[in-house]
């Protein structure tokens, strides 16, 4: 017995067709000019033209509004006088500079500064593309952020999407606030007089190459620290997590980060030393010599260690909950 | 379809499991013993678990290597084969004489046992209002929505009603560098503005067409919206973008009283 009644050449088989009345969105090619001028778009710090009229659109009320917020977050919403009105998202892959075998240099100090200025621009210019939707939507706010971060070798995408919203009484300020919140925690923050201020990254990428004492330690039968490595994530997090700090501070005035997530890596790596200019016969890292090869080049064993940290800047206005007037004014301050 | 007609697209068993009159039908569902009696309270009472499958075979087609485009043929399958399990879903419903499904699940699985063969299940619970007021779509079927019975509670109380899940797919191929370009940036820090153009244009896409999908339904708006990323089996450059929502409509003024400051104490976070 066949399970559907509705096979191909059977004579029964015009009775209902389950995608009868579905209307298909038509699928339109691409059109290179438009594809070239969205590009040139990007190039010129705004958005392409789909996110624009999608934005315009909903805004005007041809299309339904559409939100991430969930359904008790949308009512507790309402309760806030808060107006979801679109969804707004920004996208950046940025390319940090490599040497032509996809290597990428490290400073004096074997920091990754090209790799960790990548991430801060993905994610600046990815969030300034979200602004410029919610700013285009008339939006005071952009909450419930989720965001996402993929590095592949050294290409560093960032995409963020979030619901811009209105908040009923006040004044639209220049630069809509950005948050991961969700409605359900400016709730919270509210009632405790706290306001969210700023969406913040921390990331920081150190590369420390090791030597036969380090390397020995890890393959001795012994239990025992391996102090050096310790040591040098420690201080991989705390650049990580002052550049964290810096970054929520030169928006906007922060006291705190809250809803912060962290991630810390390590992996093994080789780390390759050139001789330069000079006529030096090698590297000693930690007591161990290594000798450059005729290339004058010498690969050293290391360890990657990277540790990344996002979250929500908040600032306490009040000891009571807030009033209308205090987030009006945080939000025109705000830069 | 007039109410009592049977769908012309179900296979005999789901027909004998669904009887209704059959004198030992029992109603089966999917839900938490919260969700039933939030459901229970919203005026809706379960008719049944019900649930629609499509195996559908995704077709080829061939990506210009250096070219942003969408992969219409895939989107198209994508589209196709989520309707179809969601239209039998929806048949199955109709034969229960159900006004609405919650908690609708919509999972694509890819078959190990054969290449380019997807499984797309839509699973749900049928309800109807027990005061037998109408609460289906303007096209005659019933609702659809993947709130849990707790949201739908709210949803209700809060003078909305849902009144589809809608969706919008887009399968787009995201170009390859040129050499050249490769190599004039390579010692660059800089923006590749060609793959974030082909996400832009692929997350549009997907965005419009789940718009258009809840503006056809003459809804107010869509809440919950999830945006999906995936690669499936295509490949890094090959990503499906795939939004999915529940459609409302306002009804009612909102009968919700104002709610108090919880803060559970409960730490629900996992750490070290």
């Amino acid at each position: 017995m066949p399970w559907f009644r509705r096979s191909s050449n059977s004579p029964d088989s015009s009775g209902e067709d389950p995608l009868a009345g579905r209307g298909f969105m038509q699928y339109v090619a691409e059109d290179a000019q438009k594809c070239q001028a969205d590009q040139d778009a990007l190039e010129r710090g705004t958005i392409p033209e789909g996110a624009k009229r999608r934005v315009q659109r909903t805004v005007s009320g041809e299309m339904p509004w559409m939100s991430t917020l969930s359904v008790s977050e949308l009512f507790l919403a309402e309760l806030l006088r808060i107006e979801p009105i679109v969804q707004v998202a920004g996208s950046c892959y940025y390319h940090a500079s490599t040497d032509n075998r996809n290597r990428i240099y490290l400073d004096s100090n074997l920091d990754a500064t090209n790799l960790v200025r990548a991430y801060y621009q993905a994610k600046d210019i990815s969030l300034e593309r979200l602004r410029e939707e919610a700013r285009d939507a008339g939006a005071h706010a952009v909450i419930d952020a989720k965001h996402h971060f993929k590095r592949e070798d050294t290409l560093v995408h960032f995409s963020i999407v979030g619901t811009a919203v209105r908040f009923k009484g006040l004044n639209v300020p220049r630069h809509p606030l950005v948050s991961s919140l969700s409605a359900d925690d400016f709730y919270r923050l509210w009632q405790r007089g706290w306001m969210p201020m700023n969406f913040a990254l921390g990331y920081h990428w150190h590369c420390m190459p090791v030597g036969y004492r380090t390397r020995s330690s890890t393959f001795s039968w012994y239990n025992q620290e391996v102090t050096s490595v310790t040591d040098r994530l420690m201080e991989t997090r705390r650049h990580a997590m002052e550049r964290m700090r810096q970054d929520a501070a030169q928006t906007a005035r922060a006291d705190g980060l809250v809803g912060v997530a962290v991630e810390s890596r390590i992996e093994e790596t080789e780390l390759l030393f050139s001789r330069g200019m000079g006529w030096d016969p090698g590297v000693t890292i930690d007591g161990t010599f290594f000798p450059y090869e005729e290339n004058g080049m010498v690969e050293v064993p290391a360890f990657n260690t990277e540790f990344f940290a996002t979250g929500t800047s908040v600032a306490r206005l009040s000891q009571v909950p807030l009033e209308a007037g205090q987030i009006q004014a945080v939000l025109n301050l705000s830069l | 379809m007039a109410d009592n007609e049977a769908p012309k697209d179900l296979p005999a068993d789901a027909l004998t499991r669904l009887d209704t009159k059959s004198g030992h039908y029992v109603f089966t569902s999917d839900l938490s013993v919260n969700e039933f009696v939030l459901v229970d309270d919203a005026g809706f009472e379960p008719l049944g678990l019900v649930m629609g499958s499509s195996i559908y075979h995704i077709g080829y087609q061939q990506s210009n290597w250096s070219k942003n485009q969408e992969m219409t043929v895939l989107s198209q399958a994508m589209y196709n084969a989520r309707e179809l399990a969601m239209a039998r879903m929806e048949e199955e419903a109709d034969q229960l004489q159900a006004d609405g499904i919650i908690g609708v699940r919509l999972e694509v699985k890819h078959a190990e046992w054969g290449q380019h063969l997807a499984e797309f299940i839509a699973v749900g619970t049928a309800v109807r209002a027990k005061d037998r007021s109408n609460h289906r779509t303007i096209k005659g079927k019933p609702f659809t929505s993947d709130l849990s019975g707790q949201d739908f509670w709210t949803l209700m109380r809060a003078g909305y009603r849902p009144v589809s899940l809608v969706m919008g797919t887009c399968v787009y191929h995201i170009a390859h560098q040129s050499v050249a370009a490769s190599l004039r940036q390579m010692g660059q820090n800089r923006e590749l503005t060609i793959y974030t153009q082909g996400l832009y244009d692929a997350r549009e896409r997907a965005m419009e067409r789940m718009q258009t999908e809840a503006s056809e339904l003459k809804a107010l708006g869509i809440v919950g919206v999830h945006l999906h990323e995936q690669s499936h089996q295509w490949g890094a450059h090959v990503i499906e973008f795939f939004a999915v929502g529940t459609a409302v409509v306002k009804f009612a003024e909102s009968q919700l009283l104002s709610p108090g400051l919880v803060l559970p104490l409960t730490d629900t976070g996992s750490g070290l």
